[in-house]
């Protein structure tokens, strides 16, 4: 790394096998204490929601109808009697996370998996990933320090001044010699990372050098990048990136997040716990206004607790224990997407002070651009890059008209199974533009009969009595916020068809693949197995490809 | 541990990538792990290269409309003009130009070779309007002709003002141009089109 960079690091943290086998001890105990009572009280300790009680109801009755699977390596790494503990690692002090891996590949005693025993497992993994949420998402953001350079902060002032008055232009060779570098080499990461021949890196790097300014300027109906950039950069202030924007949002803001967060996906499903005496949607959504306004830190609460009935669900299914940590940050990354979105659409004004009192802005500008030019180079990647200064970088959540019910049980599961139909059909790529402009910018036959055919008749936009063409605002609205996670959900069921071997037998292969898991509400395909296979490979591939951020627990 | 973490993730801590949370991860790993360290330092050399001093033409890549207040799309077509479905060097092909609104443009054609390069106009008596061009659906027409080389071949259409002056006797007649391109004064567009071997 860099040294002598604007943005000082702090060191890495590590501690001895003494003190990891004392918290480790500590942890268990109370796990196991735990389970025997069936209490709530005191399970969650760690998280920000520990202290609101009825946040902890809706925990516990996750956690306690989950009935998680972990395997006998997870149930010993977690549940083993001190005493049996395998020797060691040979590096002797590492972080906690990596002691814990260490347990993984070593286990100690073996232990009795009981509904007893993988509750407590179940409770000492929130317990060890509360810890780690604490430490990776909130006080590592705390522990950098922005060092002040008054030269280049007084540039970077005036820089960001032009990009709020209208008028960048005259600032323009500045702010590429001030930050033009640091994008390239987000690009050329990228670049990297995918392989792409030498040549084709510099006709990027050559293009990137006159689209940058253009993709701060924007264009078309999207936000400009430079207010993308700007909400990332209120990100850098203290306490942390989720109370930072919240504190930005306007007054309206927190009713544009509660209306995403009850009404899409998996949040809806939280919304509707954290309020269980209220059956509609709307009457939630201004409940979760109610207690935001005024109280933004209330936000980490609840995006702890979707975090941990995020983990509750995934547990719920076999196999899928180990994929913790992405969960964890996956829901979190989704979640601040959609936050940074709320506060990028609510208008240059409303970031304007904010901006404008930040000390060390070059060190925190530089530091948002990193991460915006890497999000923005895989963005690009994905579409050749064709430098469209049309889209965003930060997805938004769509709005559908108040009237249209949101989708929810079985319809959402429809959907999830519709979206999974997409993916084997090899129209990710088409559905995602879809979901994002209305359009495919192509007249693609296979997405037609899926759009036409396949995707649920109950999903559709009510009809007004007219004989208009069929409108879908409803699926996009939910696809806009979901659809990672449902195809984080279709995962498992991608795996076991890219896995199915040729030859006659296929069709049985995938349909028992499939079994328990496909909707009613989509007919089973009758031919194209073989394309599924290889698409479903594709789409793993591609889904993997596009993980911004390592997965401690993968 | 190692292989836990792939090349995307560590070109993403190279390059900063990381919120602080993930970067601190890669940390911890990269520090412990003298195999992850020589795979670092093998992927650092292909992310520091710096970005090459822009061009004085500050001409965005194709699809980017660039102008201050007022922008304009070109639409290259290709076939039809000759009836030949693929280009070839040196074939005729047709760019349709959208009127970026007043005041009254000139036309100054471009192309990029090794930097971009005036290819239109070259003498004083060669300047034309926009609106001395064919007037037809999908804008203003403009006639060129593919240069030789096969392959992506870059053109741009900038329109400046019609009274600005261009010094064809100084030694850098588009000196204006260049500078009003890069304050936005000067409207500009960029298309590429593909040519095929002859």
């Amino acid at each position: 790394m860099p040294t002598g960079a604007p943005t000082v690091k702090p060191r890495v943290t590590l501690v001895s096998w003494s003190d990891y086998t004392a918290i480790y001890t500590q942890r268990r105990s109370r796990a196991l204490e735990l389970a025997s009572s069936a209490d709530p009280a005191g399970c969650f300790d760690g998280w920000r929601f520990a202290a609101h009680q009825e946040l902890c109801s809706a925990a516990w009755t996750a956690l306690s109808t989950a009935n998680p699977t972990p395997d006998a390596a997870q149930l010993s790494a977690s549940l083993s009697p001190p005493e049996s503990l395998s020797a060691p690692p040979s590096t002797t002090s590492l972080s906690e996370r990596q002691h814990h891996q260490h347990l993984l590949k070593h286990p100690g005693a073996e232990v009795a998996d009981t509904a007893t025993n993988r509750l407590a497992w179940a409770l000492s993994e929130l317990s060890r990933l509360g810890a780690e949420v604490e430490l990776r998402e909130r006080q590592s953001w705390n522990a950098l320090t922005y060092r002040p350079m008054p030269e280049r902060d007084a540039q970077t002032t005036e820089l960001w001044a032009g990009w709020f008055s209208g008028n960048p232009w005259t600032g323009r060779e500045a702010w590429d010699a001030l930050f033009l570098s640091a994008v390239g080499r987000s690009f050329r990461a990228v670049a990297a990372a995918r392989s792409l021949p030498d040549h084709v890196m510099e006709r990027v790097i050559g293009d990137l050098r006159e689209a940058f300014f253009f993709r701060m300027l924007g264009g078309g109906d999207g936000v400009p990048g430079w207010v993308e950039l700007a909400v990332r950069v209120l990100e850098t202030c203290a306490p942390g990136p989720v109370e930072a924007v919240a504190t930005n949002l306007p007054s309206d803001g927190f009713g544009r997040v509660a209306q995403c967060a009850s009404s899409r996906g998996g949040w809806s499903r939280t919304v509707r716990q954290v309020f269980p005496a209220l059956p509609e949607q709307q009457a939630r959504a201004r409940a979760m206004v109610g207690q935001l306004t005024g109280s933004p830190d209330r936000l980490e609460a609840l995006l702890d607790l979707h975090v941990v009935l995020r983990l509750a669900h995934t547990w719920s299914e076999s196999g899928r224990v180990a994929d913790s940590w992405r969960v964890v940050s996956q829901n979190r990354g989704r979640a601040r997407g959609r936050l940074r979105a709320v506060l990028a659409g609510a208008g240059k004004d409303v970031l304007l002070d904010a901006v404008f009192q930040l000390d060390a802005p070059y060190a925190r500008t530089l530091a948002a651009l990193k991460r915006y030019a890497w999000a923005w180079a895989w963005q690009e990647l994905a579409s050749d890059f064709s430098f469209d200064i049309g889209r965003v970088v930060t997805r938004p959540c769509i709005e559908a008209a108040p009237e249209l019910a949101p989708i929810d049980g079985a319809e959402a599961d429809a959907l999830r199974c519709w979206v999974l139909l997409v993916v084997l059909k090899g129209r990710l790529e088409h559905l995602e533009r879809w979901v994002r402009t209305a359009g495919t910018g192509d007249r693609d036959s296979t997405w037609a009969r899926l759009i036409s055919d396949d995707l649920p008749v109950s999903l559709r936009d009510p009809r007004d009595g007219s004989k208009r063409a069929a409108t879908y605002h409803r699926v996009r609205a939910e696809l806009s916020a979901s659809l990672p996670g449902m195809l984080d959900d279709n995962r498992p069921l991608l795996h076991e068809v890219a896995s199915l071997s040729p030859g006659r037998k296929l069709r049985g292969k995938f349909e028992t693949a499939i079994a328990g898991t496909w909707s009613n509400a989509v007919a089973l395909p009758k031919s194209g197995f073989p394309t599924f296979v290889k698409n479903a490979n594709l789409a793993l591939h591609r889904l993997a490809s596009i993980e911004e951020a390592p997965c401690p627990n993968d | 541990m190692s292989k836990r973490l792939t090349d995307p993730t560590l070109l993403a801590w190279i390059a900063d990538a990381l919120e602080p949370g993930p970067a601190s991860i890669v940390a911890e790993s990269v520090s412990q792990d003298p195999t992850l360290q020589a795979r670092v330092a093998m992927l650092q050399a292909r992310v520091q290269e710096p970005v090459a001093t822009p061009s004085l033409w500050r001409i965005p890549p194709p699809g980017i409309p660039s102008g201050r207040d007022q922008r304009f799309q070109i639409h290259a077509q290709t076939a039809a003009v000759m009836g030949e479905q693929e280009l070839r060097p040196g074939d005729r092909f047709a760019m349709h130009i959208d009127n970026p609104g007043p005041p009254p443009r000139s036309v100054v054609v471009l192309r990029k070779l090794e930097d971009w390069t005036v290819v239109f106009p070259v003498d004083p008596e060669d300047l034309i309007g926009l609106s001395d061009l064919p007037d037809e659906d999908e804008g203003r027409r403009l006639d060129l002709f593919a240069g030789p080389e096969a392959g992506a071949q870059r053109w741009a259409v900038a329109l400046p003002a019609a009274d600005q002056e261009i010094d064809f006797d100084a030694d850098n007649p588009w000196d204006g141009i260049i500078e009003g391109i890069a304050d936005g004064s000067v409207p500009v567009t960029s298309v590429e089109i593909e040519v095929l071997a002859a």
